[in-house]
């Protein structure tokens, strides 16, 4: 018996979820043990909806200060329950769960710029 | 409501715990759980079996679909009081039919550890009709009201509000709330029959055994260990000072029973009576003072 989070196997299982048109659908969630109140419930997946907007909106304002001229942000995301709610993750060393972003910048020339540029060409 | 329903006769009180339980379900949150008569129209269940989580006060008035048995629309329920964590209860209500009376649980608030627990449930998948498990009692967590653990068993979702029954004291102890992991057979725990009683102290009322008609629950109690009638018999007709000291062995709390000057026969069913409650010593007890007082190994 252990409290903790440690050496525990991952396990997975299907949980049924619904939308917030109604619909009914499965996902398959970590199951990383702890307590948890048992009655019977449909998670809402417009939580783990919530959680990809906090991720998105607290990345981009970071972005956003950097000002590059283009940026990619992949991250992947574990889905557990936690207090009877989905809850959302970003988990670090299992392989499919990650965050990775790229930033790029483009030099944009000005007129001056374009004057050097030819001056250095025609010179060769 | 089926009024044509024939009940089983149980064969032990464990089967009977399972006639006092019900599955309860509200279609529109696509929500399930456990519950279990305590008296002849009341519910009990944890709150957030109907409020959908144990911080949130379950509206009065929410109606909850019962399953009793294998009648899948019994009767439906209305929630007529809830408490959220810590206590997380919920008492729902519901239309008697007299031809239809229903076996309700009797509470005991004594629980030791190590001791077996018995409970009945609807988990959410594999066992669509209930699933019995066995638990070991382990003890009271450090909350404030404590929370009572138990383990060597899967608790899964769908058995919050599933009544716990002592084995030893053959009565209700607590009710199912959580498990420590889904997933194996970490245990879980429940909240107790001491927080029950006193959250909703309105139960008590039903706990003057006998008070159920057609007594099952009370007819094992005497086909256990102890047989009420004959200990009530003895201590009614044993000579005053045998009574005396069987009564200074036990010290029923003061007004408990009718003074000294009243009839044994009346006294002795009066202890008996405060023997059966849920704060009352137990039959077992007043049986072993009893023998001691006559200085025998048994009845």
């Amino acid at each position: 018996m252990s409290f903790s989070d440690e050496n525990r196997a991952e396990r997975t299982e299907m949980v049924p979820i619904q939308l917030p048109n109604g619909a009914i659908a499965k996902i398959e969630i970590a199951r990383n043990g702890g307590r948890e109140d048992v009655a019977f419930g449909l998670k809402q997946f417009e939580d783990v909806g919530t959680t990809i907007e906090g991720i998105v909106e607290v990345l981009s304002m970071t972005i956003q200060k950097a000002a590059p001229s283009k940026a990619t942000i992949k991250f992947g995301l574990e889905v557990e329950v936690e207090q009877g709610s989905l809850v959302a993750a970003i988990v670090r060393g299992k392989g499919k769960t990650h965050l990775e972003i790229t930033l790029e910048w483009t030099r944009e020339m000005n007129q001056k710029d374009e004057e050097n540029l030819e001056e250095e060409e025609s010179s060769q | 409501m089926d009024q044509s329903f024939n009940q089983k006769q149980p064969a032990s009180l464990e089967e009977l715990l399972q006639q006092c339980t019900v599955k309860l379900t509200l279609p529109e949150l696509h929500q399930h759980g456990t519950g279990f008569f305590v008296a002849p129209n009341l519910i009990l269940t944890c709150n957030h079996v109907v409020s959908g989580s144990a911080k949130l006060k379950c509206p009065e008035g929410r109606r909850v679909k019962v399953r009793w048995q294998d009648q899948e629309n019994f009767v439906e329920a209305e929630v007529i009081k809830s408490c959220v964590d810590p206590v997380d209860l919920a008492l729902l209500s519901f239309k008697q039919v007299s031809s239809t009376q229903v076996p309700y649980v009797y509470f005991d608030t004594k629980i030791e550890h190590r001791q077996n627990l018995y409970s009945f449930g609807y988990p959410d998948k594999d066992f669509p009709n209930g699933f019995p498990v066995t638990l070991t009692y382990v003890g009271l967590t450090g909350d404030k009201p404590p929370y009572m653990i138990f383990n060597r068993e899967q608790i899964r979702h769908g058995m919050s509000g599933a009544a716990l029954l002592n084995q030893d004291t053959r009565k209700v102890c607590g009710i199912v709330k959580f498990t420590r992991d889904a997933g194996s057979d970490l245990g879980g725990g429940g909240v107790s029959a001491q927080t029950i009683l006193s959250e909703l102290p309105e139960l008590i009322q039903y706990q003057n055994v006998p008070c159920q008609k057609d007594d099952l629950w009370t007819s094992f109690l005497i086909n256990g260990n102890i047989d009420r009638n004959t200990l009530l018999e003895r201590l009614r007709s044993c000579p005053a000072g045998i009574f005396r000291v069987v009564m200074s062995f036990l010290r029923p709390p003061a007004g408990t029973l009718s003074s000294e000057n009243s009839a044994q026969a009346t006294r002795a069913a009066e202890l008996i009576e405060w023997a059966e409650h849920p704060d009352g010593c137990g039959l077992e007890e007043v049986q072993k003072a009893y023998l001691r007082a006559i200085g025998k190994s048994k009845l």
